[in-house]
């Protein structure tokens, strides 16, 4: 057949499936791994889109082996972003807009993440941009100064707020504060003795240590062609030194099952509870991200009926799972509750948690979340930057690179005994861990009652 | 009183290119009946439907917004009418639900997945509902009274545990003592706490009107079944005349400035924030509003004479960008906004005087004639791309309908941005330089002296 007619045969066929197949039915998009001239690897799918996308990290943990420096960790993408000796931050921000692009870069205990976007035309000088950044960072010292004050500041800001610093003193019972699990402890809650001594020569190692080709992930989302977009990442990353950095073990969480009162003059009572999630080593927690949406995730979890409507004490309460480590999690339920009623929301948490654990969820829970869920992927994988960065995120906690093509399928066959049995198994057992902070501890039977956040280790 | 009837169904069509291929979608909106909009959107896609209506903080009694209507919007969240079982928040299991509330609008929020048959069924169940809103909403008194306190619960976790917002919310009050302006939409906690069914009964009668309220649609639906839709539920509404809206009423501005220190045990980092009101005559007109947005999109910027680069860069007295807000607070009205976190070891009056410094002698440094062609080239830009994006189009015709801007003029806004010259910016930057009503307000942390 002569190309044309083979063509126009194709376009038949596919307006015939089109006909046929389900209004809903929306195929996943396959992800292709692939890799650039230059021998770098990435994975690519294809995003009608007007933006092209790459997510990119780099494995970390580098911060977390230097002793008093886990803050570098933050500090080191910080200090990047205030650009190369040729662009400054400004100028580069400025340049991007023009293209109508967008460039994020930011840290954490494990990974250094960051997505660059910008329409089909513009990719290339957008990429340039990103390049010059990585290649030739002007790292001032005076704005490490100004970075390190400010973090400082805007830390013990952040705690003067009550739920912020409950959920800090629950990080410090999950995590302690020694070791290697007090430095991450410290990273977690923006610990300002953790920023205080990095100095532009440790970001400087830090750039040459974890900013390589070994251990760098690349997701391209868009529409570009892979072969289009392999040039652009040559151009960024190939000239990257052949170095990458491990993100270390998983840090080993603690439980102490208590329940610790803070008292300070609040004008709500913020409440944190919650506890390490056991064996996290399935990459796959779907049907844990399932049953704890049934917990407190939005108005119909079972949190949100007894707290906020049963007893009208919050705005709003939820339950997540925070990812310390691709191998550790755990559970956390927050909220902020009227100060007369945080005894009574108290015990409508820990009796809801009770309930779901000894009972489970029910398919009449489960079954509308499986649509809710199918609908926000979809829509997160509906824009190019949203789609790189959600498969980016997968290979990250190890998911295989089919994961997505797989994704409602396997969320369509989770049942509801699959899930409780699930729940039953990973989730931490009663007592929860719990951090009050409150304007009295009267009547909430505490454990522990302290007056300051410096108190909180006679509390472990 | 006119019927819905009569005003459904006749303004022309604009183009809607929707396609499932691989590029991505010509988006653009289609007005099917009077107050019905419908952007397509492509097969698989969840349908999105909200009812925006045009009364909001601003339009309760005697312009003293109380918070009513933000109570209003969620007793009808979470009330139970004779036609359904569950509350409306979980009107769908599957779907996502939320309500929002502003100065000058109420709008309801549903997210429905993608069906097999389609949207059809879904959006036939949201217009009955909300047609059967306009006429009448029901709760119990007990249910009534839970959700003012979880309402007083949003205020304390939104305004009341942030001596920020608390001291902001007191500067705009010091600003326009004696307009709806001057106050926020959810109210204080004592107002709040004086809210109760009958009055937001009240409101509900003088507002929820066919004639004061929007439906938008993005979905995979024809115009002409959307239409058929709210045809059959808005059937039988009759439109009400409104009362006068207390926002219309001018702003008596007196020419004064006023200086508020606070300082408050839970502050760590000092901020301060500048509050100018101005008098522009000419400032409804549209050609006006797009010179405003041109400006504002300078003074956000971090180009060369923004006030990024006057109080971060160069002057190195605020800690990071600068707030900045340009908005329309009455007729003929306008204020001025700037807020900044105090950098490290810099008093704060240094960066207030600087702020003040700056908005004296914007008549002087405005945006060079390449740097407005160069902002208006990037609003430009920025429009074509979302034209590529039915979500993206939906929201910004929300933002304009919601700020009670004219539809008949939405179409015109493109061409209207295009045509700002440099001498319209200029003069915009020389009116808020001008006389006007300023207040300040500097937050320190405890120990530091307080008082006016």
């Amino acid at each position: 057949m002569r190309p044309a007619r083979h063509f126009a045969f194709a376009a038949l066929l596919l307006a015939a499936l089109a006909l046929v197949a389900p209004r809903a039915a929306v195929a996943q998009p396959a992800v292709g791994e692939h890799r650039t001239p230059a021998g770098i690897a990435f994975r690519h799918l294809a995003v009608a889109d007007t933006h092209h996308a790459l997510a990119f990290a780099w494995s970390d943990g580098y911060a977390l082996t230097q002793p008093g420096k886990a803050g570098l960790a933050m500090l080191g993408p910080r200090l990047l972003l205030e650009g190369s000796r040729g662009v400054g931050e400004s100028d580069r921000i400025e340049q991007l807009k023009d293209l109508q692009a967008s460039l994020g870069l930011s840290g954490s205990a494990h990974f250094t993440r960051g997505v660059l976007a910008a329409p089909r035309p513009k990719f290339a000088e957008a990429a340039g941009l990103l390049a010059d950044l990585l290649a030739d960072p002007a790292l001032p010292a005076d704005r490490l100064a100004h970075a390190k004050k400010s973090f400082a500041i805007s830390s013990r800001q952040s705690q003067e707020n009550a739920e912020t610093l409950a959920s800090r003193l629950f990080s410090r019972l999950l995590l302690g504060r020694d070791g290697p699990e007090g430095n991450l402890q410290r990273l977690v809650v923006g610990d300002p003795a953790a920023h205080e001594a990095v100095e532009v020569a440790d970001v400087e190692a830090w750039r040459r240590a974890v900013l390589g080709r070994e251990r760098l992930t690349i997701v391209s989302a868009g529409p570009m062609s892979a072969d289009e977009v392999a040039g652009e990442i040559d151009r960024i990353f190939a000239k990257l030194p052949g170095v990458g950095h491990d993100i270390g073990p998983a840090p080993k969480l603690r439980a102490s099952g208590k329940l610790i009162v803070l008292e300070r003059a609040v004008v709500q009572t913020a409440i944190v509870a919650g506890g390490p999630m056991a064996s996290a080593r399935e990459r796959d927690v779907l049907p844990g991200s399932l049953a704890v949406r049934v917990l407190g995730g939005g108005f119909e979890s079972r949190l949100t009926k007894a707290v906020r409507e049963g007893l009208g004490a919050t705005y709003g309460i939820r339950a997540g799972l925070q990812q310390l480590h691709p191998e550790a999690s755990a559970l956390v339920i927050s909220t902020a509750v009227d100060n007369a009623k945080a005894a009574a929301a108290l015990a409508a948490i820990r009796k809801e948690y009770a309930r779901w654990r000894e009972e489970g969820v029910t398919a009449a829970e489960i079954e509308p979340l499986k649509t809710r869920f199918t609908t926000e992927m979809r829509e997160s994988l509906r824009r190019a930057p949203g789609a790189a960065q959600r498969v980016r995120d997968f290979v990250l906690v190890g998911l295989p690179v089919d994961y997505l093509a797989g994704y409602e399928t396997r969320l369509r066959a989770l049942t509801d005994g699959a899930v409780s049995d699930w729940l039953r198994a990973h989730f931490p057992k009663e007592p929860l861990t719990i951090v009050v902070v409150a304007p009295s501890a009267e009547g909430l039977g505490a454990d522990c009652v302290i007056k300051s956040a410096d108190e909180i280790a006679r509390c472990e | 009183m006119a019927r819905v009837g009569g005003w459904i169904g006749g303004v022309a069509a604009l183009v809607v290119a929707a396609s499932a291929g691989i590029g991505p979608l010509a988006a653009a909106e289609e007005r099917v009946a009077e107050r019905v909009f419908l952007v397509r959107d492509k097969p698989g896609t969840p349908a999105q439907f909200r009812m925006l209506v045009l009364a909001g903080c601003s339009d309760e009694a005697d312009g003293q917004c109380k918070g009513l209507a933000h109570y209003l919007e969620h007793l009808v969240l979470v009330g139970r009418n004779p036609e359904h079982k569950e509350i409306a928040i979980r009107f769908f299991p599957d779907a996502s639900s939320n309500g929002t509330t502003s100065m000058r609008a109420t709008t309801y929020i549903h997210t429905v997945p993608a069906r097999e048959a389609g949207p059809k069924a879904d959006l036939e169940q949201l217009f009955a509902f909300y047609a059967a809103r306009l006429k009448d909403f029901s709760i119990r008194e007990d249910e009534a009274a839970r959700e003012r306190n979880v309402v007083l619960q949003e205020h304390d976790w939104r305004v009341g545990s942030s001596p920020f917002r608390r001291f902001d919310r007191r500067l705009d009050r010091e600003l326009m003592p004696d307009h709806p302006s001057g106050l926020w939409t959810i109210g204080t906690r004592e107002s709040i706490q004086s809210l109760t069914l009958a009055d937001a009964k009240a409101f509900h009668r003088n507002w929820y009107a066919v004639n004061n309220v929007y439906f938008l649609v993005k979905a995979d639906i024809d115009a002409k079944d959307l239409k058929e839709i709210a045809e059959r539920a808005l059937a039988g509404l009759e439109a009400k005349r409104l009362p006068p809206r207390p926002v219309a009423r001018q702003i008596e501005l007196t020419l004064e400035r006023k200086d508020y220190r606070e300082a408050d045990a839970q502050v760590e980092r000092a901020g301060v924030i500048y509050k100018k009101l101005v008098r522009i005559e000419d400032g409804e007109a549209i050609e006006a509003r797009a010179a405003r947005a041109v400006l504002s999109s300078y003074l956000r910027s971090r180009l060369p004479g923004s006030p990024h680069q006057a109080l971060v860069e160069v002057g190195k007295l605020a800690s990071s960008t600068p707030f900045v807000g340009l908005d329309r607070v009455a007729p003929k009205t306008f204020m001025l906004r700037i807020g900044a976190d105090v950098a490290p070891d810099v008093a704060p009056q240094a960066l207030l005087a600087a702020i003040g410094g700056y908005v004296d002698a914007m008549a002087g440094s405005v945006p060079s004639p390449e740097q407005v062609d160069r902002l208006k080239r990037r609003i430009a830009d920025g429009r074509a791309n979302e034209d590529q994006d039915p979500a993206m189009v939906y929201n910004r015709l929300i933002g304009w309908l919601s700020n009670r801007n004219a539809y008949e003029e939405y179409a015109s806004w493109p061409q209207r941005l295009a045509d700002v010259s440099h001498a319209d910016v200029a003069r915009t930057a020389g009116l808020l330089a001008g006389p006007g009503r300023i207040v300040t307000g500097t937050m320190v942390p405890a120990g530091e002296d307080a008082g006016k």
